[in-house]
């Protein structure tokens, strides 16, 4: 009766994450064969600029937070320290990443204005960088957090088809040679690994 | 047909099932930093090297790599007015190497993982051309596995389309799931 029940459930569980785990395997894949290209090394997708005047009583840090609220970018968090540059003109320079985009806003103060680059994340980048989106971290929108509650369904969700799968195997078929042998070839390769990279 | 599809899924379920395991459970500390914390030990030491054969940040690398404790692959080489800079990392640890140019030693500032921290290091190394034998297996392991969960993922659905008392609630699901996320996909990607 339990193994009924542990089956249908494993069953469930892996049609609710059918996407997610394709997605895990491109972002696999992509990983392991695909170069990583610096986003800044690409022209910018779309470079607009707004209009701003810096108060000149604010530190980098007070100004960017000030730039983030006037660029209003969708997807993006509030700036920390690490997302601030000086770039060789010495302008102040804001990144401002979501999981598509990356936006580079430059504070033009003698301009009064904001120059704000905006480049794409490739298809791969892109999978790869929602992929690591938890609720480990505060998210400014609905879209965002609604995602990060999949992932941590997905990850739990991958934790219980590992386990249920070989209760199943256990349950159903505990005699079969080759998956024995399977299961003890994958193990022995896992522990080499471990042992070897460790 | 249905014979061979389940027992292509038990096979790669049974050889896979460690390492998709390691995904869900490095996973952990992604979302949820405070359960099991991986704070490495840090240590710090000074490593012999011979400034006559320190030519370059590669050269300084494999002199220290020589010594077993400092085996790895070498990783984020960087030059500076006063020298280089560059790490060595493995699964359980990551060494980061700082060289002033003609100097008979290196500064090395060890982070050694506990297992958590190894599984994590697992979970984030990838790639089939590193420039070390063994990390070279693992990147090949690593796709090995994503390739495998799109096996399992595949043949798990005609599995289950194969059990008629299941289909209509698993319709429903796969269905849920796919809108769900699909729709999150694009629209995150649009924003």
């Amino acid at each position: 009766m339990a193994t009924k029940w542990i089956k249908r459930l494993h069953i469930y569980v892996g049609l609710l994450n059918s996407t997610i785990l394709a997605v895990f395997a491109v972002v696999g894949l992509a990983a392991s064969f695909l170069p990583h290209t610096p986003p800044d090394a690409r022209t910018p997708d779309e470079v607009r600029y707004v209009p701003f005047e810096a108060p000149g009583d604010l530190d980098d840090l007070e100004l960017a937070r000030l730039v983030y609220e006037a660029a209003a970018l969708p997807l993006t968090r509030p700036p920390a320290k690490f997302n601030l540059r000086r770039g060789e003109d010495g302008l102040l320079q804001v990144r401002l990443p979501t999981p598509s985009k990356l936006h580079v806003v430059t504070v033009l103060e003698p301009g009064n204005r904001l120059r704000i680059e905006t480049r794409a994340f490739d298809m791969w980048h892109y999978l790869a960088r929602l992929h690591t989106i938890t609720p480990a971290r505060p998210l400014p929108d609905w879209r965002l957090r609604a995602w990060a509650w999949y992932i941590e369904f997905a990850l739990w969700s991958l934790i219980f088809m590992g386990a249920t799968g070989v209760w199943l195997w256990l349950a159903s078929r505990p005699g079969l040679g080759w998956a024995r042998i399977s299961f003890a070839a994958g193990a022995a390769v896992f522990a080499l690994m471990l042992v070897l990279g460790r | 047909m249905y014979r061979w599809i389940r027992n292509i899924h038990l096979a790669l379920g049974s050889f896979f099932f460690l390492f998709v395991l390691l995904y869900g459970v490095s996973s952990i500390p992604f979302a949820h930093p405070s359960w099991i914390p991986d704070t490495p030990t840090v240590t710090k030491a000074s490593v012999p090297v011979d400034p006559a054969a320190a030519g370059n940040p590669r050269a300084v690398a494999l002199q220290i790599m020589q010594r077993p404790e400092y085996r790895g692959m070498l990783k984020g080489v960087r030059r500076d007015a006063e020298g280089y800079r560059f790490r060595i990392v493995r699964f359980g640890a990551a060494h980061e190497v700082r060289y002033r140019a003609g100097a008979a030693e290196a500064q090395v500032t060890t982070r050694t993982m506990n297992w958590m921290g190894t599984l994590v290091r697992m979970h984030v190394i990838a790639g089939v051309k590193q420039g070390s034998p063994v990390y070279d297996v693992w990147g090949w392991l690593v796709a090995l596995t994503s390739a495998a969960l799109f096996l399992l993922g595949a043949t798990g659905v005609y599995l289950w389309y194969k059990m008629v008392a299941e289909r209509r609630a698993g319709l429903v699901l796969i269905v849920l799931g796919t809108v769900f996320s699909l729709t999150l996909l694009v629209w995150i990607r649009a924003a």
